[in-house]
């Protein structure tokens, strides 16, 4: 089933760039929109199964994009938003996903240039997966604390899947990136919850919650005081 | 001098002079009896008595005599009304009521009479009291005070005395004189002149006691002393002149001069409270006044000129004004050596000038201006306003000195971080683009499909560059975060890219003016940079909290210490910033004790309510 997108952006230039680019990779782009209320129009008139939003728009150019998915998620739960921006800050990470992670992304805009990763993520979050920039996941897990952390604990092959656990990818997804079977990604993952301390989720969606809320919490310091 | 006072001055004044008139017997026995003339001892009585001229007690010698005790009385009055104390111008009172007082020696009762000549010379110890208390009235020593009771004491006692061994009707021509002497023990002519003249000697021994006191005071004594002063010499003069003229003329003149000798003693004694009228004012005039000091401070407040105003106004060109100085804890003359105030022996006296409980000066003055305290008060407060001034002038000038480097650097840094800017978008960026843009030249012309892809994926890496470096120069013109989501907001993102792990409290930063928001942030950059680049710190702590009217934040490291804001370097630039926002950034930066930023910006919406 060909995914059905629609797109907001303030800039012309770079909403024709993204619908040809999708358009050449077979997806359907039902419309373009120049600001979130425009965007709100094109999703009533023809609904989409994702919305990509650029964070910055009129009319403050700050993060009218979050407002926006926040509108559409609880106008349309079943459609995805993915929100693009010049700059991925945790702040703004959270606040898209203080109402829950499911169907919601959030990538450097320049993520597009990559088409392979950048429809897969369309793809996870059109089916109620999540999509957060790796650039934020690596900042955060990379925060360095003083004195001892349980995150310390963690081995670097754990490290990397806690990683693509942070970004939203799923199981099958890990064990392809890092080249490893599923139980063996399971079993890194079990271990990791349980150095952290941390309550397993099933859900990918939930899962990205747990573990971002954690690292934002102080990165992997917990417990060092 | 109250209305009150005043009348029951007035009262005073008219119930004497009534008694006076109402006792002199007018019948032509009692006018020529030597014995009842006025202001003569048992002596002069004596002589006067042997005097085959002399004159009936006239219509114009009471008239003489009551002049001049109402001269005092009016004096007394006057100079009771005028300030600074009261104590001259009931002392001249006095002296006008003893003086008047002594009349009813002209009454032909026993009694009368004997009160009157006792009464005789008492109207001079209120007048050496005055002297010796001159110009305030006010003794200052127990010495003074003694001498003053035993002026009055000795003079009493001399006058009982006088008289105690001499019956008037025994040694006038027999049925001159029919006045009675109820102080009279027994008649001794031998006794009677060997006290007069001891009496005599102790009185003129006092006289030059008190003027050998006097001469020392004068010489030792302020302008405004002297000044004053000067009538009473005259005064002085005159009375002792027209006393032995008295004497003498009683004693060996004839005839008319005789008589007019002892009229002349009237206008002599009506001298007296006149000159210390004079003095007073003259006082008054040298110390100066209020207005005088309105006008000369007033008309120039500042600098130098105060201590020239001052001391016109106050009339006293020794006064001279001390800085004080906190480090050496105590007072600086201009040359900044140190001097002591004034203990007040040496007629000095000073007066120390705070401004919210700690000294800021001294004034040191001639001790006779402690008499108007008024006139004190009104230097206190014109010198302690003119020092503010000159305070406020001088902070304003260091912060205009100051604000003027600060807006030299401010611009200098501005243009700087512009070169900065320019060079990196040049040597980065551009440089990549160009470099893109060749690729992409290349790959047009490709054949080779290997070839095509190599360079357009180069062109692509090269790109991602590009941006990435785009980025990190625009988040360094403006954190996006900060728009995005405010100080709190940017404050994280900073900790959270910061390679030294970064603890934040942060408090209450919400709802901010931007341009504080903006220099709160900056001052985070700069203090996390300095932690990370130059203390060697092992984490930093970021504390911000606000109230509803200013922010104050507190950036600590543990590292080395010892930082210091230089010309070029980024701290003092983020403290410019705070000053121009009207706030303060103080760097606490002990060797080996790690480095604390504090810094308190308001965010007052009125820039002129910032002004000192």
């Amino acid at each position: 089933m060909t995914l059905r997108v629609a797109i907001a952006d303030d800039s012309a230039l770079l909403r024709r760039g993204l619908s040809a680019l999708l358009q050449s990779e077979g997806l359907e782009v039902v419309g373009e929109a120049s600001d979130g209320a425009k965007l709100l129009d094109v999703i009533d008139t023809h609904g989409a199964d994702v919305a990509v939003v650029d964070i910055r728009m009129p009319p403050t150019y700050t993060v009218e994009g979050i407002q926006t998915a926040e509108t559409i998620k609880s106008r349309y739960p079943e459609t995805g938003v993915l929100l693009l921006s010049q700059y991925v800050e945790t702040e703004n990470a959270m606040s898209l996903l203080k109402n829950g992670a499911k169907g919601l992304g959030y990538l450097l805009k320049e993520r597009v240039s990559d088409v392979d990763e950048f429809v897969d993520a369309l793809q996870r979050v059109s089916a109620g997966g999540t999509a957060i920039d790796p650039d934020l996941v690596t900042r955060l897990v990379a925060r360095p604390h003083a004195g001892y952390a349980p995150g310390d604990d963690l081995t670097s092959r754990e490290r990397s899947v806690l990683e693509l656990m942070a970004e939203g990818r799923t199981n099958q997804a890990i064990g392809k990136s890092l080249f490893l079977g599923e139980r063996t990604v399971e079993a890194h993952i079990r271990s990791i919850f349980l150095k952290l301390d941390l309550r397993p989720e099933p859900d990918d969606h939930r899962r990205v919650l747990a573990v971002l809320t954690y690292l934002r919490g102080g990165g992997l310091r917990r417990g060092d005081e | 001098m109250t209305p009150r006072q005043l009348i029951c001055v007035l009262g005073v004044t008219a119930g004497v002079l009534v008694l006076v008139l109402a006792s002199v017997d007018w019948s032509p026995t009692a006018l020529q009896d030597p014995a009842r003339t006025i202001g003569l001892n048992a002596q002069g009585v004596v002589r006067w008595g042997e005097h085959p001229n002399r004159a009936p007690f006239s219509a114009l010698e009471l008239a003489l005599f009551i002049g001049v005790g109402l001269a005092f009385v009016v004096a007394g009055i006057t100079a009771w009304r005028s300030r600074p104390t009261r104590n001259p111008g009931m002392l001249l009172c006095a002296a006008g009521w003893l003086w008047l007082a002594a009349g009813i020696r002209r009454s032909s009762d026993p009694l009368a009479f004997t009160l009157g000549v006792t009464l005789t010379l008492m109207y001079q110890p209120p007048l050496l009291h005055l002297a010796l208390s001159f110009p305030l009235g006010v003794l200052r020593t127990r010495a003074e005070k003694a001498a003053v009771g035993f002026f009055f004491g000795s003079w009493l006692v001399a006058s009982v005395l006088g008289w105690a061994f001499f019956d008037p009707r025994l040694h006038v021509a027999v049925g001159q004189s029919t006045s009675r002497n109820l102080l009279l023990l027994w008649d001794s002519a031998e006794i009677m002149t060997t006290l007069g003249n001891a009496i005599r000697t102790f009185q003129i021994a006092v006289g030059v006691a008190i003027v050998v006191v006097l001469v020392g005071r004068w010489r030792a004594g302020t302008k405004a002393y002297r000044s004053s002063f000067l009538p009473l010499w005259l005064a002085v003069i005159v009375k002792t002149a027209a006393t032995v003229w008295v004497s003498l003329a009683v004693i060996q003149l004839s005839g008319s001069l005789s008589i007019e000798a002892l009229l002349w003693q009237y206008p002599a004694t009506a001298i007296v409270p006149l000159s210390v009228l004079l003095g007073l004012w003259r006082y008054r005039f040298a110390r100066g006044t209020l207005g005088d000091l309105m006008v000369e401070v007033g008309s120039a407040p500042m600098s130098d000129r105060l201590v020239a105003a001052l001391r016109r106004s106050v009339h006293d060109p020794t006064l001279i004004l001390l800085r004080w100085i906190p480090d050496q804890a105590s007072f600086v003359d201009t040359a900044g050596v140190p001097q002591p105030l004034p203990d007040g022996s040496n007629g000095r006296a000073s007066m120390v000038l705070e401004r919210h409980g700690t000294p800021v000066g001294a004034l040191v003055f001639d001790g006779a201006l402690q008499d108007q305290p008024q006139l004190l008060a009104a230097v206190r407060s014109a010198t302690s306003l003119a020092l503010e001034n000159q305070q406020m002038e001088q902070q304003l000038r260091e912060q205009l000195v100051e604000v003027r480097r600060s807006r030299e650097r401010i611009v200098t840094a501005g243009d700087s971080r512009r070169r900065q800017l320019e060079r990196d978008l040049h040597d980065g960026a551009q440089q990549r683009l160009v470099a893109v843009s060749m690729e992409l030249a290349r790959a047009k012309r490709a054949t080779d499909p290997q070839e095509l892809r190599s360079l357009v994926e180069q062109a692509r890496a090269e790109l991602s560059d590009a941006l990435n470096e785009l980025r990190e120069l625009a988040r360094g013109v403006y954190p996006p975060s900060l728009r995005e989501r405010g100080l709190a907001g940017s404050i994280t993102a900073l900790a959270e890219r910061s390679t030294l792990p970064v603890e934040l409290d942060l408090r209450s930063c919400s709802g901010l003016p931007a341009h504080v928001e903006l220099a709160a942030y900056f001052i985070c950059v700069e203090a996390v940079t300095n932690a990370t680049k130059y203390a060697e710190a092992s984490s930093v702590r970021i504390c911000i909290d606000a109230n509803e009217s200013e922010m104050r934040m507190e950036i600590a490291d543990d590292g080395i210490g010892g930082a210091q804001p230089s010309p070029d370097g980024g701290l003092l630039g983020v403290a410019d910033r705070a000053a121009a926002l009207g706030g303060t950034l103080s760097i606490d930066s002990p060797t080996g004790k790690g480095t604390t930023l504090r810094a308190v910006l308001p965010f007052s919406t009125d820039p002129e309510s910032d002004l000192p």
